[in-house]
């Protein structure tokens, strides 16, 4: 990879990679930081990078760098999920807005799961790669993960 | 059962994909129809997806942009900031063994005094103890050279590392070290004893875990491997291997986690004689024990998990 490369994989994944790890860490400010930290690292291996890999090394040094951090903020580490999702009841309320509040109500790993697949399109055996599972475990997440989901949209909505 | 659930579940999201072989979608087709619930709960299951919020944007991408001068003048400044270190290191290095050199030749004026005073088997016990402290500088007369020569032979504890000023045993240890030495002399177990001094010279000595980040421990050669016994705080004996380990461990917990585990290293072994201290260290807490109390039960299964 050249250093123009590296800056067009700036322009074209920053995006992305911050999307996905906002999604994980709820935090502006964390999710700024991871996005620093892994171009940070590409930036030191640039030249060993393969650039029709960058986006899925991207994902996968971010997600290392959330996984790191949250071991290091806590020892004892606890998903807490709120209890519903809170629906704005106004005419013009979006499914979207649901289906992606949703996501903070299953486990971050399904979440992960979900994120790779539905934001950036990963096949299967891609997303194991990055979030270093195998292919059968990363579709058993994102079918319970789809499953919880239209089970909160049913209550929500009372969708048939 | 779970095994079942689990490979179905695989089979079902294949199915929603539309990726099964005749055969396979035949079965999940066979295996809906006698699990009702199963089928309406999956219904509708593949239009359940997110799309990305396309609004949200990372501001500072112009901070993540490079040029090659940039890598350059990044490594220039690694480069001084290194050398700088070393310099540092160099001169803590040196002011600490001149400081070690000052305390050897004091506490061995310390001990010509004793030795004047009580009788005769203290003094050729003082002779011994200078002679194994002092390995590598001997500060004695020809006359106690000889005198050392023949005792030392006779008792051949060898040491494969030079003394080194930080192992400090406390006056207590040093008492101890004496009272071996005599012991030596009334019995004839040679090479129990020997065993017993070499691994009191080799304990290392921190007052907390949060030493063993920066300091210099030394190992002790085992029948099957090389250790690292510490002794932390006055009586808790610790035996590590695989040194490098345990301090990077050591710097990537928070503090209180590390007075969490002292607290535990410190309960396990009490006590600590210098009679049966060959057999703790033999029965000493281990480094694979130590990683289960750094990193908790609880995290490491959300590791397990994501393996």
């Amino acid at each position: 990879m050249t250093v123009q490369d590296y800056n067009n994989s700036v322009e074209q994944y920053s995006d992305s990679v911050f999307r996905f790890v906002l999604k994980l860490t709820k935090s502006q400010s964390d999710a700024d930081d991871l996005v620093q930290v892994s171009y940070e690292k590409l930036w030191l291996r640039y030249e060993t990078v393969d650039y029709t890999k960058v986006k899925s090394w991207l994902f996968t040094t971010a997600y290392r760098a959330f996984i790191d951090n949250k071991r290091r903020a806590r020892t004892d580490y606890v998903e807490i999920f709120p209890d519903s999702v809170e629906a704005n009841t106004s005419s013009q309320f979006e499914l979207k807005e649901i289906l992606n509040k949703a996501l903070d109500m299953i486990p971050e790993i399904q979440k992960s799961c979900i994120l790779l697949r539905d934001y950036e399109g990963y096949a299967y055996d891609e997303i194991g790669d990055i979030l270093n599972l195998s292919e059968a475990q990363v579709k058993v997440y994102i079918f319970r993960a789809r499953t919880k989901m239209k089970q909160i949209l049913t209550e929500n909505f009372k969708l048939s | 059962m779970s095994n079942e659930l689990y490979n179905i579940e695989e089979l079902l999201l294949d199915y929603l994909d539309g990726k099964l072989e005749k055969n396979e979608k035949a079965f999940v087709e066979r295996y809906l129809a006698n699990h009702p619930e199963l089928a309406e709960e999956i219904a509708g299951l593949e239009d359940i997806k997110v799309s990305p919020q396309y609004e949200l944007k990372y501001e500072h991408k112009h901070k993540l942009r490079r040029t090659k001068e940039f890598k350059l003048a990044v490594y220039a400044k690694w480069a001084i900031a290194a050398s700088g270190a070393l310099m540092i290191g160099a001169l803590i290095w040196l002011s600490v063994e001149n400081a070690g050199l000052k305390r050897d030749f004091a506490s061995l004026q310390n001990k010509e005094i004793i030795q004047k005073k009580d009788s005769k088997s203290l003094q050729h016990a003082d002779v011994q103890n200078q002679a194994i402290v002092s390995a590598e500088k001997p500060l004695v007369t020809e006359k106690k050279a000889n005198k050392n020569r023949q005792s030392y032979n006779q008792n051949t504890v060898v040491k494969k590392r030079p003394y080194k000023s930080h192992i400090n045993p406390n006056p207590g240890m040093q008492t101890a070290l004496a009272q071996i030495v005599n012991t030596k002399e009334t019995s004839k177990k040679k090479n129990s004893n020997s065993e017993d001094v070499k691994t009191l010279i080799s304990l290392a000595r921190v007052e907390s875990l949060e030493e063993l980040k920066y300091k210099e421990i030394p190992e002790l050669k085992t029948e099957s491997s090389w250790e690292n016994p510490v002794l932390i705080g006055e009586s808790t004996v610790v035996v590590f291997t695989e040194m490098e380990h345990v301090k990077s461990l050591i710097e990537s917990i928070i503090p209180f986690e590390l007075a969490r585990v002292e607290a535990k290293l410190k309960s396990k072994l009490r006590d600590v004689t210098t009679e049966n201290i060959k057999d703790k260290l033999k029965n000493a807490f281990q480094f694979n024990k130590l990683k289960e109390a750094l990193v908790p039960s609880s995290v490491q299964e959300n590791l397990t998990s994501l393996q």
